[in-house]
């Protein structure tokens, strides 16, 4: 069980803080590792594990979303508490500026964001997470990137 | 309130330790555990609150700022052993709830209550006041300094070495206190009640069809009082303490050391002073305890009484 | 191809979903537009961007939590009937696939944290793990077990009943060595007297657990006791006989 857990906690634990945010995150991670494992008797095995686990997160997030209201006031403080990006990235500031324009995305985006782009999954595993057909989560991917680049202006080098 | 736990041990131990034979015998399956909280500093352990209807408890203080909690189950076989649960709860206030369950709900195999059994081993903060609750089990608390309550069904209790306040319950197991300083309740229905080194402000001691004897009593309150059984107190009458014994069928023999002034006045069928000088008042008999001219408000007050037995009343150098 | 529509392509684009001509034909429009190739631009660092996000760890916390919730639950459902643990397995079979989740129940266990024991020679000895700042429990582990016939639970069941029902017999027993007295009383005596009998018959009676009933038949057994030994009846007639205050 502890294995699972560590397997999968940066997985379920950032998913749900780039969805809810950094307030709630470990409330709903909670819940959903508490669900994997009292569900885990119950899981079918007619998708991956991992599917399973990512499809309860998006859920839980959403309908953790739902609950406290569609949308949320980020505060300076839980921007400030954002990791800072890694070394790697040529534009030092941009994780934290992109963390941040996520939280003011609709959720819908925010989930098909985090796990094509974030987690790197493809169209087929995000449809299958998220219900849909492949066609409107590459839709939703596109809408979704188009508004990250309004709100975050230009950021690629200009040729 | 951060605790941090540590699951120290898990293992399998012989079925010792101090099960006393029920549930142990040979072919049986037992589980050993322990399991050690610690308190974050400047947060200290405050309360345990314990109920283990399945065996014993025994709590004793220590040194440290941690709870230890060590369990044995036993059971016929590890299906069983899986029914039986000890949860441990530490509550944010500074209380920590500890109990035991055999409860599986209503799709598991019966198995009799003598079949089964956990005992308990906590060690506590000095300064943690116990709540503890068995069945037919013992329930021991030893050297802690802030009081409690007990309660148990059938089952003895045995307090030695404690302070603070003090109440403990039973219906039929023999309770002894010893070495108690504080405030003291103990009641029981059907047992006996023993009471061996006792000071404090108060002590209050109640029994129906069991007798209460209490020895090098020095509490500067003290009320006993009993249905049917015998009252036995040997001890020290406290300046301007009170005492009343009582009881409606029980005879009342009562022996005290003084160095101070009082009255005692007592009623029974038949009332003894053992020579003293006695002034008759209504049923009352009443007697002066030592020699100095008697100003009431600061002396000693004593009343015995039993409706349908004796009183034997004495003062003892 | 117009703007419009390469920029509809664009994130299929980007993530090498286009082939052959499709994906030849949005190249050959970035090159000649430098509106749509400044697009492409920022949503490929965007995407590079989102890809490059550091892995979040959660505080040490969350398995501890983790841990406290599920031995909650267990607790829970073992005080739950079989039909209702049948309905949440199936529940929980279904659930994942449900776009909103029931919590209902999870709320409930969240104000419960257990620590159950688990004992298993086979789990990991020695591990420490920190415990979050915990809310207060607003709720205790449910109090009303499961009793099965002829099992332990029922054994424990009637023990406490038989309990209680001691502590009433050594009440009650009482009442006619009291009654007898009360010729004597003033009518005030008497209507104290019997306020307080009645009093407490009808707490035990109204108590909400079998705990507060034993202890208001204790206090009944020394009030009586009290008045059958001593005629002690009233709070005035405890002073009177020298005792400063009632247990």
């Amino acid at each position: 069980m502890e294995m699972l857990y560590h397997q999968f906690k940066r997985r379920v634990f950032g998913m749900a803080h780039r969805i809810v945010g950094p307030n709630d995150a470990e409330e709903v991670a909670q819940e959903v590792f508490v669900r994997v494992f009292r569900g885990l008797a119950a899981f079918r095995g007619d998708s991956a594990l991992s599917t399973w686990i990512y499809r309860l997160t998006v859920n839980a997030s959403l309908s953790h979303l739902a609950r406290r209201g569609r949308r949320q006031e980020v505060s300076d403080e839980s921007l400030a508490e954002v990791a800072a990006p890694p070394e790697t990235t040529r534009d030092p500031g941009l994780a934290s500026r992109i963390e941040a324009a996520l939280q003011t995305l609709p959720p819908g985006y925010r989930a098909i964001l985090v796990l094509h782009d974030v987690e790197g999954l493809s169209h087929e595993e995000c449809a299958s997470i998220l219900e849909c057909r492949v066609g409107t989560c590459k839709s939703q991917l596109h809408k979704a990137r188009a508004r990250m680049r309004e709100l975050l202006g230009p950021i690629g080098e200009r040729s | 309130m951060k605790v941090a736990i540590t699951l120290a041990a898990l293992c399998c131990v012989p079925a010792l330790a101090f099960a006393d034979g029920r549930g142990s015998g040979s072919g049986d399956a037992v589980q050993h555990a322990v399991i050690e909280i610690k308190p974050v500093p400047g947060h200290p352990f405050k309360e345990l609150a314990i109920e283990n209807p399945l065996g014993d408890i025994r709590v004793e203080g220590h040194d440290g700022d941690g709870i230890t909690v060590e369990t044995w189950k036993f059971g016929p076989d590890e299906d069983v052993l899986d029914r039986l649960r000890v949860s441990l709860v530490p509550n944010p206030d500074g209380t920590v709830h500890l109990m035991t369950t055999a409860d599986g709900g209503r799709e598991v195999k019966p198995v009799s209550r003598s079949a089964v059994r956990i005992d308990v081993v906590i060690h506590a903060p000095r300064n943690t006041r116990i709540d503890a609750g068995v069945s037919s089990g013992k329930l021991i608390m030893a050297n802690l300094d802030a009081g409690g309550e007990l309660d148990t069904s059938s089952g003895p209790i045995q307090v030695n070495n404690v302070s603070g306040e003090l109440v403990t319950h039973t219906v039929s197991g023999k309770t002894s206190i010893a070495q108690a300083f504080g405030s003291i309740d103990a009641a029981t229905v059907s047992s006996d009640l023993v009471l061996d080194t006792i000071g404090g402000d108060r002590l209050v001691a109640s029994a129906s069809k069991g007798q209460i004897d209490g020895r090098r009593v020095r509490s500067r309150e003290i009320e006993l009082t009993t249905t049917d059984g015998r009252i036995s107190l040997e001890g020290e009458l406290a300046l301007t303490g009170h005492m009343v014994i009582s009881s409606l069928h029980g005879d009342i023999d009562v022996r005290l050391r003084s160095h101070g002034v009082g009255t005692v006045r007592a009623r029974g069928v038949k009332v003894d002073f053992g020579g003293m000088p006695v002034v008759r008042q209504g049923d009352w008999a009443m007697a002066t305890i030592g020699h100095a001219p008697m100003p009431m408000t600061a002396a000693a007050m004593v009343e015995l009484q039993s409706r349908f037995a004796n009183v034997q009343f004495a003062i003892v150098q | 191809m117009i703007c419009e529509d390469a920029r509809a392509k664009l994130t299929a684009y980007l993530d090498g979903e286009l082939e052959g001509d499709r994906g030849s034909a949005i190249r050959g429009h970035l090159r000649g537009c430098e509106m749509c190739r400044n697009l492409a631009t920022d949503e490929a660092a965007l995407r590079d961007g989102l890809r490059a996000l550091p892995p979040l760890d959660p505080p040490h916390s969350l398995w501890t939590n983790i841990q406290h919730r599920l031995a909650a639950e267990e607790v829970a459902d073992s005080d739950r009937p079989a039909w209702r643990r049948a309905l949440a397995r199936f529940a929980a079979r279904w659930r994942p696939l449900a776009p909103q989740f029931a919590l209902g129940s999870a709320a409930l266990a969240a104000a419960v944290f257990v620590l159950a024991l688990r004992y298993r020679a086979s789990e990991p000895a020695g591990t420490t793990f920190a415990m979050p700042a915990l809310p207060p429990i607003q709720q205790q582990v449910a109090t009303a077990p499961t009793t099965i016939d002829g099992d332990v639970t029922a054994e424990l069941a009637a023990d406490t009943a038989r309990k209680t029902a001691s502590y009433r017999q050594a009440a009650e027993e009482l009442v006619s060595f009291a009654v007898a007295k009360r010729d004597s009383w003033t009518d005030d005596r008497k209507a104290v007297f019997d306020g307080k009998l009645a009093s407490f018959r009808k707490d035990a009676a109204a108590a909400p657990t079998e705990r507060a009933r034993d202890k208001i038949y204790r206090q009944m057994r020394t009030y009586l006791q009290d008045v059958a030994i001593r005629d002690v009846v009233t709070a005035n007639d405890r002073k009177l006989a020298g005792t400063r205050g009632a247990p």
